[in-house]
């Protein structure tokens, strides 16, 4: 291993081991993925006639092993370059061909444990989910304790080479080296929890994997995960809300009054639609004002000015809707709004959206142009010792050039058969406003999208909109909070208001600014639960505060501000929403339902403690 | 020596400072000035008045009557960011850097070098490790990685950072509030290194304590307050680290020293 920089000694056998065995490995996920996608190896039961159509489970397994085939490719392209890189991709490599390998195994040796792939019969590949799973999961280990042991005199070797002497990592057991680099993640609690949740549920019930049971599980989730966002934020900024519940009700009721009647009280008529959320939005964030004000103002706790304010707010649906009923949107107009989309609207959007990509490839492409330039450096200086050509990288750069414009055409291309399919030539499309906004995969779009959903989604499955704004909306925060200015704002409000305050930082403006922020989620989310099954009940998001902040806190952001992720929430989310489905499929009592998520929190923050407290 | 110097070299030069809170009289009638690359050791005991003096100056506290002049110019203070805008940087003891963040970021904290992508502007966290590592190491404090949490260093190493990105980031005032009491020798003796180097680089510094033996290494000059007045300016030359302590502790100027310091003698 010490040879592994030595550039003149030849590499030890097991770097050349790890080398052969991660190029096998990736060839080899090839080829399975390949042949699931060809329907050599089959999943489950297949939902359309047709043989060359693949399901749900053979998708998952199709994106599990390219990435497997693509990181371990990646990792033994380091390992021949002997570069640094090479060590964490195949530890992560090697790692996720171990539980995949096991999970085949599982697969073989208990027939009908796993779900989705148990209605298999034919016993020749049972044979073979054994080969694979036993080869995979052998040699997976075999190479992560290798490359964990290895780890320690990679480190030696560095230390040496930066003239500074630090045993921290270099004295480690592998055990300790995995909480180390778990505990330098905010979500380290919540993906075990995930993994393990998944795990069980997966080997406990056949029907986990379907399509129906993923897609309610995320479609259930997905309104509370992007409030979940929201609460995360503030958190880390060292405050919570648990008017939440609340505001969605009422901002659910401005919505729904918006649509409808307006508001005479006041002289307020009905709104356009495209008017109505907005407007919604900005109540809702009007709301989260108060919330901030109140705090900043009087300096009350968080807990006491929103436990306030969640009795408040709640009035609102209360007193608007008399009688207790249920406000729908049918109780006003027969149809539902309908929007016309023009194809040449689509395929502008999309050639936004391409230009957006191109731009920030572009700005990223000078880098990457730097990194290749080098390696295409290295190879010709050791063909000739001389530096790289100017041909060579005008030939390079219009191959590149060439390659982006082909895929811009391509891309192009692709969105006008999307965008011309249902009209014939320039006509409008008609689609339901509601289903835009939250609409039912498979159901909703059939006429512009042409049934494609309807090929890759069983009848039963709801898969909604709701689920793809929550994702953007995870990554989107993901990045404010990780990469930009305000994020690290947020953090150091959360984690040492006097220092953040003596560096400038305004530490009011941040809370007043993150309450409006988890009102802006929450007037989202009441955007996408009312145009679900258009209406409004007095009671909407009651009981949501507690349930959301379960989330955060399972996500591995600490009550007392300054560290947590988005994505952490989002994990959060899923375990919550994997435990809701889950237990009904596994035939619990659903009334067990708040108590199991009760003792899962308690679970999480105590397991998140531990691990942290194991990296300082 | 002459307390009531008033050249052009002064940084900083507070006049006649009173702090009233209510009936109470912490501060009545102080002078205090700062020459330019000079570390000044403010000593006096628990409640003299010197914290106010500092939050006077920090813009914490807005004086009761006084004059400040900052760089030859007369300031008006009111708030921290006021001082900040000025050059002043204070250094607390707690309040220094955000635990569980990286010492990147917290270097940065506050104004954080950014990249563009068309309008939207993300931190260029490259260019933050790199020029934090860069500035410490221009101090003298090597780090491992700029990434690593504050939280898993020491006191001193804190302090150290803090002080290290007030000199990166130009300041002309340094104040240090008790920053070497709960630390460990070698580490205090960092701190000072450190302290020097700031002073090097042309800072003025301001070493608030009450406890004689931090300082006297490094101050120039010592400036002893007592029950909200001014005992008296002291280079170091002229006094002994015993009778700073005596001072301090007493609030009592000796009679030898009295001569260099009329203000003190006619109290």
């Amino acid at each position: 291993m010490l040879a592994y920089f030595d550039e003149n000694a030849g590499p030890s056998t097991g770097v050349q081991l790890t080398r052969i065995y991660m190029v096998l490995l990736g060839l080899g996920a090839l080829l399975v993925a390949e042949q699931v996608l060809a329907g050599w190896i089959a999943f489950g039961e297949r939902v359309n006639v047709l043989r060359s159509d693949i399901n749900f489970i053979e998708w998952v397994v199709i994106v599990a092993f390219l990435l497997l085939a693509l990181a371990a490719l990646r990792a033994a392209w380091s390992l021949w370059r002997r570069d640094q890189a090479g060590w964490p991709w195949s530890q992560w490599v090697s790692f996720f061909a171990t539980i995949i390998g096991a999970i085949f195994l599982m697969k073989a040796l208990l027939p009908g444990a796993i779900a989705g792939i148990s209605n298999l019969t034919a016993p020749e590949l049972d044979i073979l989910f054994l080969v694979i799973g036993l080869l995979l999961f052998a040699s997976g280990l075999l190479c992560y304790r290798f490359v964990t042991f290895g780890i320690k005199v990679f480190d030696e070797k560095v230390d040496k080479a930066q003239g500074a002497l630090s045993t921290a990592v270099s004295d480690m057991t592998p055990g300790q080296f995995i909480s180390l680099q778990l505990a330098q993640s905010p979500s380290a609690g919540a993906i075990i929890g995930f993994v393990f949740i998944f795990l069980v549920f997966s080997f406990v019930t056949d029907l986990f994997l379907q399509p129906t049971s993923v897609g309610s599980v995320l479609t259930n989730v997905s309104t509370k995960g992007i409030v979940a966002i929201g609460v995360t934020i503030l958190m880390i900024s060292g405050e919570f809300d648990l008017s939440v519940g609340s505001m969605l009700g009422a901002v659910s009721v401005f919505y729904m009054f918006f649509l409808t009647e307006g508001i005479p009280q006041i002289g307020l008529g009905a709104m356009p639609m495209l008017l109505a959320m907005p407007a919604a939005l900005i109540v809702a964030m009007l709301l989260g004002f108060i919330n901030g004000i109140i705090l900043v103002r009087t300096g009350i706790p968080s807990f006491i000015v929103t436990l306030g304010t969640l009795l408040i707010y709640r009035t609102i649906p209360l007193v608007a809707i008399p009688g207790g009923r249920i406000l729908r949107y049918r109780d006003y107009y027969d149809e539902f709004p309908q929007v016309w989309i023009s194809p040449w609207v689509l395929t502008l959007l999309a050639l936004a959206g391409l230009a957006a990509v191109a731009y920030v490839a572009w700005r990223l492409l000078p880098g990457l142009w730097r990194g290749l330039q080098f390696r295409l450096g290295e190879i010709s200086n050791a063909v000739n010792e001389g530096h790289f050509k100017t041909t060579q990288a005008l030939l390079a750069g219009l191959v590149l050039l060439v390659t982006a414009l082909v895929l811009l055409v391509l891309a192009l291309w692709l969105v006008m058969i999307v965008a011309f399919h249902a009209g014939s030539g320039g006509e409008l499309i008609q689609v339901g406003f509601f289903d835009l906004v939250n609409g039912r995969w498979g159901f909703s779009f059939e006429q512009v999208t042409g049934g494609l959903f309807s090929i890759l989604i069983p009848p039963g499955a709801n898969f909604r909109n709701s689920i793809i704004w929550w994702l953007l909306l995870v990554i989107l925060f993901q990045v404010v909070l990780t990469q930009s200015r305000y994020g690290n704002s947020v953090f150091a409000v959360g984690g040492n208001p006097g220092a953040a305050r003596a560096q400038g930082v305004n530490v009011n403006r941040i809370k007043v600014l993150n309450f409006m922020l988890v009102a802006l989620l929450v007037g989202v989310t009441s955007i996408l639960e009312v145009t679900r099954n258009p209406g409004v009940d007095p009671l909407k998001g009651d009981g949501w505060e507690l349930e959301v902040i379960a989330m955060t806190v399972i996500g591995g952001a600490l009550l007392s501000g300054g560290y947590g992720s988005v994505i952490g929430t989002l994990l959060g989310a899923l375990i919550v929403g994997m435990l809701a489905t889950g237990l009904v499929i596994i035939g619990m009592n659903a009334r067990l339902f708040r108590g199991v998520v009760g003792a899962i929190t308690i679970l999480a923050v105590v397991l998140n403690t531990l691990v942290r407290r194991q990296s300082t | 020596m002459n307390s009531m110097q008033n050249n052009g070299d002064n940084l900083l030069e507070m006049r006649d400072i009173h702090k009233y809170f209510g009936s109470v009289r912490a501060l009545r009638g102080i002078d205090f000035h700062v020459d330019r690359q000079e570390i000044v050791g403010l000593l006096g005991d628990n409640g003299a008045g010197k914290s106010t003096l500092i939050k006077v100056l920090t813009g914490f506290h807005t004086p009761t009557s006084g004059e400040i002049v900052f760089e030859g110019e007369s300031v008006y203070i009111d708030s921290p960011h006021r001082a900040r805008e000025l050059g002043i940087e204070t250094v607390y003891q707690d309040l220094a850097l955000v635990p569980l963040m990286s010492i990147a970021r917290n270097f940065w904290l506050g104004q954080e070098p950014t990249r563009s992508f068309g309008p939207i502007k993300l931190m260029d966290q490259e260019q933050m490790a790199r020029e934090s590592a860069a500035a410490l190491e221009d101090v003298g404090i090597h780090i491992r990685d700029a990434n690593e949490v504050v939280g898993s260093m020491s006191g001193g190493e804190r302090q150290s950072i803090a002080i290290g990105r007030a000199v990166y980031f130009g300041k002309k005032l340094l104040i240090l509030d008790e920053p070497t009491s709960a630390l460990s020798v070698g580490e205090t003796r960092k701190v000072l290194e450190y302290t020097y180097a700031a002073k090097e680089r042309g800072m003025s510094v301001i070493f608030i304590t009450h406890n004689i033996s931090q300082v006297h290494a490094v101050a120039d000059r010592f400036t002893i307050i007592s029950r909200g007045r001014k005992l008296g300016d002291f280079t170091k030359a002229d006094v002994s680290e015993e009778e700073v302590a005596t001072m301090v502790m007493s609030g009592v100027v000796p009679e030898r020293l009295r001569l260099f310091d009329p203000e003190a003698a006619d109290d």
